[in-house]
């Protein structure tokens, strides 16, 4: 953080920087935050790194709109959910291969 | 000589564990089905968990009794100690008196194996031949590896490749106890293959693995998949600590003014606090509180709007503003869009104020590891630090008030196979942020116009 103006950089940290992952349950660098989702952020990201750095001006200006809000201004739902999609996922995947 | 430890009989062990779902201040709703808009019923889930558990999953009997095998095994490690922590008291000087549950005497090492017991039990009564599951560090697998070999059930553990390759003590412990560990993304599912032809560096997600242990699960039908939290059923399992510690507390001669516990996926925290919760909600006057890390919060609420994605309110909250209310995106794949990783039972009880939600920064959760360990000799894992943090937290409030409150907090595991995090705190790899409030106020402007969502409390 620049003292002088009070503001926070838009730089990401270096892998020498590491957090605590709520989700994994160590410790890990922004790289992989950045890219978790299949080459988009975890979904956690901009909470996790909000106070290291301008994480949020950083993606924006990396990210599309859509992805944008694909990933952090979309629903949140109960993870059950999250286990519905995915036995419709295979279930589907498993018709189409017969 | 002064009691430091409350030790109960196997004979004094709980024979019933207790599901707050028959006394929720709010009943829960069932959840409703993505695809059809229904409440979800038995069949959705049966492809990945068996029908016994189901049927807990969605109970509201307040008492289900806990089957003989379960208690046998819970044995060997159960009913586990309730510790007075005169020392740590005596290093902060504090009136306060304050009591542990040590969760961390199972053969794994934390709380986890409360419910891996019973859900291993429970696949093997209803003819599972193999277990899935997914895990980071391996805090969750190497405890569900340890309890299907127990009832002599295949374990298969997805365990995401950056946690693979950074925690191999964890891993070995898995294969220890006979569970075939694999980094995911791995070539043995379709998910799994397909990231790796994308992507063959792939460091993994949690979401893939995830993706992989449901996949195998529903393609055959002598395969399960296990959680570890979040789930009602997981909840259930875990009161035995709760409903361990009442009965220890009764020993002591004091009854607790302070329920602490960390809070993550919640089940830790619920375990030991939901039958507590019962008598508030009966009650008595007891402050039940849910410790997590204010870097990355979901019960409390941190600077930024975004946060309130994770709030306790489970309902659509942030407008899609390119996209439309109504736009549902393709999963990129399950697991990696947003979803609530805290149980819907804490969320609904801190909504309804019985529990009460805060938040302590990371350096903060260290230092009070350092003082406990240092004081008491346990060493935590980094999680149940949140908990000790605010153990010293209150303990010197009652100093300062000068009042001899009761404190009980989990002591949900300890940090053996966390050292690295210890060593990054002590070699000074680690910092906090306080941001400064003009930054704060520049980024809400960015979001002002978007909707706020119901608060429990800290609005």
């Amino acid at each position: 953080m620049n003292e002088k103006d009070n503001r926070l950089t838009a730089d990401p940290p270096k892998e020498d920087v590491l957090i605590r992952c709520p989700r994994l349950g160590h410790e890990i660098y922004f790289n992989y935050c950045r890219f978790e989702n299949n080459g988009l952020p975890c979904f956690k990201t901009l909470d996790c790194w909000f106070n290291y750095f301008d994480v949020h001006a950083h993606l924006k200006e990396k990210m599309s709109v859509e992805d944008f809000e694909k990933i952090f201004l979309n629903v949140a739902r109960p993870k059950i959910h999250a286990l519905f999609d995915l036995i419709q996922k295979t279930k589907d995947q498993e018709g189409t291969q017969e | 000589m002064r009691a430091k430890k409350y030790i109960l009989t196997e004979q004094e062990m709980p024979r019933q564990w207790y599901n707050i779902m028959a006394d929720m201040p709010t009943p829960m709703e069932p959840p409703l089905h993505p695809g059809t808009g229904q409440p979800c019923g038995p069949q959705d889930l049966a492809p990945i968990f068996p029908m016994n558990l189901i049927e807990q999953e969605v109970s509201t009997q307040r008492w289900i009794d806990i089957p003989e095998e379960v208690l046998d095994k819970y044995a060997i490690w159960r009913p586990s100690p309730l510790y007075r922590a005169h020392y740590l008291e005596k290093a902060l000087d504090t009136p306060a008196r304050i009591y542990f549950k040590n969760e961390g005497v199972s053969p794994a090492g934390s709380h986890k194996p409360n419910t891996a017991i019973a859900q291993a039990y429970y696949n093997k009564v209803a003819g599972t031949k193999r277990i899935t599951t997914e895990t980071g560090a391996g805090q969750w697998g190497s405890a569900l590896s340890m309890c299907c070999a127990f009832f002599g059930i295949e374990c298969k553990v997805f365990m995401v490749k950056i946690s693979y390759n950074q925690k191999p003590y964890r891993r070995l412990m898995m294969e220890t106890w006979g569970a075939n560990c694999v980094a995911s993304p791995s070539n043995e599912t379709r998910a799994g293959r397909s990231i790796l032809e994308k992507t063959p560096d792939s460091p993994g997600s949690l979401g893939i693995a995830i993706s992989e242990a449901v996949e195998q699960a529903v393609a055959d039908d002598n395969t399960k998949y296990a959680l570890g939290s979040v789930l009602n059923h997981v909840m259930i399992h875990q009161s035995i600590i709760g409903l361990e510690a009442q009965k220890q507390m009764q020993m002591t001669g004091d009854y607790p003014d302070v329920i602490i516990g960390s809070a993550g996926g919640g089940s830790n925290f619920a375990g030991l606090a939901m039958p507590f919760a019962r008598d508030k909600i009966n009650g008595k006057n007891i402050d039940i509180i849910a410790v997590e890390p204010a870097s990355c919060p979901t019960l409390t609420r941190g600077p930024f709007a975004y946060d309130f994605g994770d709030t306790v309110q489970m309902t659509p909250l942030l407008p899609m503003h390119t996209l439309g209310h109504n736009f549902i995106p393709e999963p990129i794949h399950a697991g990696g869009l947003r979803y609530h990783g805290m149980a819907p039972i804490v969320s609904q009880l801190v909504l309804d104020g019985i529990v009460r939600a805060e938040a302590v920064q990371q350096m903060e959760t260290f230092k009070a590891g350092i003082t406990f360990a240092r004081s008491e000799g346990f060493i935590s894992a980094p999680e149940c630090n949140h908990a000790i943090a605010m153990t010293i937290r209150e303990a010197l409030k009652a100093k300062a008030e000068g009042k001899e409150k009761v404190i009980l907090f989990n002591w949900s595991g300890h940090g053996l196979v966390d050292l690295g995090a210890y060593e990054s705190y002590m070699r000074g790899k680690l910092s906090d942020h306080d941001l400064p409030q003009n930054v704060i106020d520049t980024a809400l402007k960015d979001i002002a116009s978007l909707p706020k969502p119901r608060q429990a409390h800290k609005a």
